[in-house]
């Protein structure tokens, strides 16, 4: 076995991934930005009339928001996987191809990160363009911020790939929103950070810490907002790196189980 | 033509079970087949043609029994014996956001054709299948027929030894299949092998130096068209299946 050739076979698998997605990048580009336009407009100009005045609100809203589009976008992977199976079965030509069948998961996996990294990439820019001066952006901490926002893209790669295995078709894909992304998302500290949680309820915190949407969201907060509120952001990576290599085992093991391969 | 051997599958068989049942799709197949042979696989559904061919291409493993290439075992470097293949599925599965050329292109860099060679070799390819037209078209545009030849020019982008063709004119109209026939008889003369799944008779009689008639994941018979039909005194293949199907009948209600 050829090392080097395997994993130039890869390579050019994933760099076929990117092509075609970069031709619709733009296309998903906009969803993401109609998405965030209306959140963020909710969030900075109708909710202070509310009451909500923390200046660090908008922050808080854009980046929890940046943070959880992979989580959205995986509804899209898993509908193009399972369209794929039910379909054309491109899968079985990508089987055929000389590569272990694990790696062409987690290719699918690493495409499936590449693209909600890709179609999220303009939501940044317009968090500054909305928030304005509420948003500072040398408050960032850049290099936290890249590594997180790579390893939760890929969190959520390979655990579209963990769930589109345990999905039998594509009619079970609502399921999938409202019984496992729904309450991970809304439970994995969307609106609130793990010790405020804490503070009011350490039982279910303490559950929460089950939730990899928890470190998604603390562990990128952490990167923009004051630390001492959330999770440390190692122990957030630490755990998404732990989970990724849970859910990429768990749904190579599953895939190769279901389409019944080497 | 034992010098000649190229792939010998020794006792295959497999199993599917599932929460309700257990089916056994192969139940111990052993055939030999032989460098720059056309060798149809025939049955009726169920009989376990594809369920062998997608053993040979080495997208399932069988349950039991072996695969012998040039004589070592395919399952010891599975990885090289895919470089040697050449699968062609019988869904079109074109990469509809991708140009025919880069369809061509990409197929060439899964199996590390050389970037040079990559686009002599697409080039070549859609001259031979009549493509050069759509070259720059996304695959979503072209007709059944087309499609078809594209999935062969894929198929042949890394020159694989075995190409394996799973029922490639099925829903095809008659013109555009005896036009993909002769094509296929251009890859047994240009010297590679061919295993061909396919329930049309009259294009196994037409293509293949040998058929293998499976029957109930069993090989019922091995040989060539024309030795079936002296056998069987039949003017074609079409009559000979019957026939022994209706054996087959007959031996069921025995």
């Amino acid at each position: 076995m050829n090392t080097k050739k395997i994993y130039k076979t890869f390579l050019a698998l994933l760099y076929k991934d990117i092509v075609v997605f970069n031709k619709r990048w733009i296309y998903r580009s906009i969803d993401a930005l109609v998405w965030m336009i209306a959140i963020l407009f909710v969030a900075h100009y109708i909710m202070p009339l509310f009451g909500i005045t923390d200046p660090n609100y908008g922050t808080f809203t854009l980046i929890g928001n940046l943070a959880v589009w992979g989580l959205l976008e995986m509804l899209t992977s898993i509908a193009m996987f399972l369209g794929d199976l039910q379909g054309d079965k491109a899968i079985t030509y990508y089987l055929s191809l000389p590569l272990p069948s694990s790696m062409i998961f987690i290719e699918q996996a690493c495409a499936s990160a590449y693209r909600s990294m890709a179609s999220s990439l303009l939501l940044l820019p317009l968090g500054k363009l909305m928030l304005g001066d509420s948003f500072v952006l040398s408050n960032i901490n850049w290099p936290h911020f890249i590594i997180a926002f790579c390893i939760i893209n890929l969190f959520y790669g390979f655990f579209t790939i963990f769930v589109a295995s345990y999905i039998p078709d594509l009619a079970a894909l609502t399921m999938v929103r409202s019984r496992i992304m729904f309450p991970l998302w809304f439970l994995g500290g969307f609106q609130f950070p793990w010790k405020m949680l804490y503070k009011v309820c350490p039982s279910i915190a303490y559950i929460n810490l089950c939730n990899p949407v928890i470190y998604i969201m603390d562990g990128l907060r952490s990167t923009a907002l004051p630390t001492e509120n959330y999770l440390p952001f190692w122990n957030c990576m630490g755990m998404l790196i732990f989970f990724s290599i849970i859910f990429s085992y768990l749904g190579v093991k599953k895939l190769q189980q279901r389409l019944d391969t080497l | 033509m034992s010098s000649n051997l190229l792939l010998s599958i020794q006792n295959i068989k497999k199993t599917f079970t599932t929460n309700v049942k257990t089916i056994r799709a192969l139940k111990g197949v052993s055939l030999d087949i032989y460098q720059g042979e056309i060798l149809s696989l025939l049955g009726v559904n169920g009989a376990g043609k594809t369920t062998l061919s997608s053993i040979i291409s080495s997208l399932n493993p069988p349950t039991s029994g072996d695969i012998l290439y040039e004589g070592k075992s395919i399952y010891q470097d599975l990885i090289d014996y895919r470089r040697i293949i050449g699968f062609c599925p019988q869904k079109p599965n074109i990469d509809a956001m991708l140009s025919i050329e880069e369809n061509l292109y990409f197929a060439g860099r899964y199996f590390n054709v050389p970037e040079a060679e990559i686009k002599k070799r697409a080039q070549l390819l859609m001259k031979k299948f009549n493509l050069t037209q759509y070259a720059t078209s996304k695959g979503s545009i072209l007709s059944g027929g087309y499609k078809q030849r594209f999935l062969l020019a894929r198929t042949l982008m890394h020159q694989p030894k075995i190409v394996i063709l799973d029922e490639p004119t099925v829903g095809l109209d008659p013109h555009i299949r005896r036009n993909l026939w002769d094509v296929i008889k251009e890859l047994k003369n240009d010297g590679v092998t061919v295993l061909l799944t396919t329930h049309y008779l009259d294009e196994a009689e037409y293509l293949s130096d040998r058929v293998c008639i499976l029957d109930k994941g069993v090989i019922k018979l091995i040989d060539t068209p024309k030795n079936l039909k002296e056998t069987y005194n039949q003017d074609n293949l079409e009559n000979v299946f019957i026939e022994l199907i209706k054996e087959d009948a007959n031996i069921d209600e025995y």
